[in-house]
């Protein structure tokens, strides 16, 4: 049957990749394509690269470290696509089909979009068409309020939308998107472990995948998001970079707790 | 090594593939004319998006007929998820639309509504090698390979499939006849299986 996923997600901000604290503070922690590098033994499901530069400045050349510089995000997304032979997504930032087709070129197999479903809702039904579903995943950043309830958030999580997750997500499905990237804003780099409400209220809402993200920081909480939540697959950024080996042994914790995956 | 002749419709995730053939030392070509794949000895046919689209630009262009005569010829021809089910004689992807008729059979959408399972189906999935084969060369049995897709193949003839995959039900996941391969999944996507895959293709 089909396996659970379990996706690195490597935030990319001026060409580095940073780690992320409830989406607005941002620390640098090296250059990605040495981190993508490990990735490629094997052991990793997919990849998702999410570029949330907001002033446009790239510089990957001062770092000395073998690798020719980079100058922005799609060349990252063009470098490993040339080393990775595992499914690659791509967002942040993109706005029109044009946008679309240059990531497409770049070497992602998939796209997200978030902020353009908001500004420009009739392009997801376009995308759908040109591209096929499958190859569109809607990001969705979620809040949760001090009574409890849930909004989804625009613009990197800074701008509410009045929408509630799971009509939007019903909105996003009946446009064609083929996949769900889950975002709690308040897990975001906390460790606590993901909002598990939040990932089976809407899991239970829609016939899509969902990949839940947001709050991991034990292997643990992987094995809470599949098997509480009802995940399709399970993201994370910070645990990957910061522990040894995480890929490997966030795998074996979950095939120990008997969740079906891709052998190590 | 051989060169590899890849089909160009202006669809799908051509740069993935060109960049898993060129790993295994292949040489590129792309094709989005006829003319194109005449000097060809291995023609792939890789794809995303949506079948009508995809056989209409490839009637545009000729491909379409340029394809069925270089595989009447001999050429060896891997079709890659929408790739395969061109192959087949017909779609009802969004429409009813005519293929290649290149492997009898059709493309439906999978049913995954009795069994509570969701749709695409995305991700890694067991395939299960029913023959021998000279394209599974080096491969456990199963292997997981990365599907994306929605729609899948019934073949009309059972001697033409060499491997399933499971999702409620039971599909076609590999066909050969004689000198044409398609698979569902994403050999270019599928690490170290998928590349055996190809090697295996392209040594053919």
């Amino acid at each position: 049957m089909l396996k659970k996923r379990l996706i690195p997600v490597l935030l990319l901000k001026n060409g580095f990749l940073v780690r992320s604290f409830k989406f607005h503070r941002h620390n640098s922690i090296g250059n990605p394509l040495i981190q993508t590098q490990r990735y490629n033994d094997w052991s990793i499901d997919e990849l998702i690269f999410i570029d949330i530069t907001r002033d446009g400045v790239y510089d990957l050349r001062r770092d000395d470290q073998k690798l020719k510089g980079v100058s922005s995000a799609l060349e990252v997304l063009r470098v490993v696509s040339k080393t990775c032979f595992m499914p690659l997504t791509f967002g942040g930032k993109i706005r029109s089909l044009e946008d679309m087709s240059v990531r497409f070129e770049n070497g992602a197999d998939k796209i997200t979009l978030n902020t353009v479903c908001f500004e420009d809702p009739g392009i997801i039904e376009q995308a759908a068409k040109k591209f096929g579903s499958q190859a569109i995943v809607a990001s969705v950043d979620i809040k949760k309020h001090a009574d409890g309830s849930y909004e989804v958030f625009s613009h990197n999580g800074s701008r509410p939308t009045g929408r509630r997750p799971v009509e939007w997500v019903k909105f996003l499905e009946s446009r064609g998107v083929g996949e769900i990237f889950l975002n709690s804003i308040d897990k975001d780099g906390t460790g606590e472990g993901y909002d598990l409400d939040l990932i089976k209220g809407v899991v239970d809402s829609t016939n899509l995948p969902v990949i839940a993200c947001g709050g991991v920081g034990k292997y643990e909480h992987f094995v809470e998001g599949i098997k509480s939540g009802g995940a399709s697959a399970v993201a994370a950024a910070n645990i990957f970079n910061f522990k040894e080996l995480s890929d490997r042994n966030a795998r074996r914790c979950m095939i120990d707790s008997g969740i079906d995956m891709k052998p190590v | 090594m051989n060169t590899a002749h890849l089909v160009d419709c202006g669809l799908g995730n051509l740069m993935s593939v060109a960049n898993t053939l060129e790993s295994l030392g292949c040489d590129i070509v792309r094709c989005a004319s006829p003319a194109q794949l005449e000097n060809s000895t291995h023609i792939v046919l890789p794809g995303v998006g949506a079948f009508g689209d995809a056989i209409a630009k490839m009637r545009d262009s000729g491909l379409d007929k340029a394809i069925v005569s270089a595989v009447r010829e001999g050429k060896k021809l891997l079709g890659i998820c929408l790739g395969m089910q061109l192959l087949f004689d017909k779609s009802y992807e969004y429409g009813e639309h005519e293929g290649l008729h290149l492997i009898p059979g059709e493309v439906r959408k999978m049913e995954t509504a009795p069994f509570n399972l969701r749709l695409p189906h995305i991700g890694w999935n067991d395939t299960f090698m029913l023959k021998k084969d000279d394209i599974f060369e080096g491969m456990n049995n199963p292997t997981c390979f990365y599907y994306i897709n929605s729609y899948s193949c019934i073949c009309l003839n059972r001697e033409n499939i060499l491997g399933e995959y499971e999702y409620g039900e039971k599909y076609c996941a590999i066909v050969r006849k004689d000198n044409i391969v398609g698979v569902q999944f994403h050999p270019e996507k599928s690490q170290k299986g998928g590349l055996k895959l190809l090697k295996a293709f392209i040594s053919m």
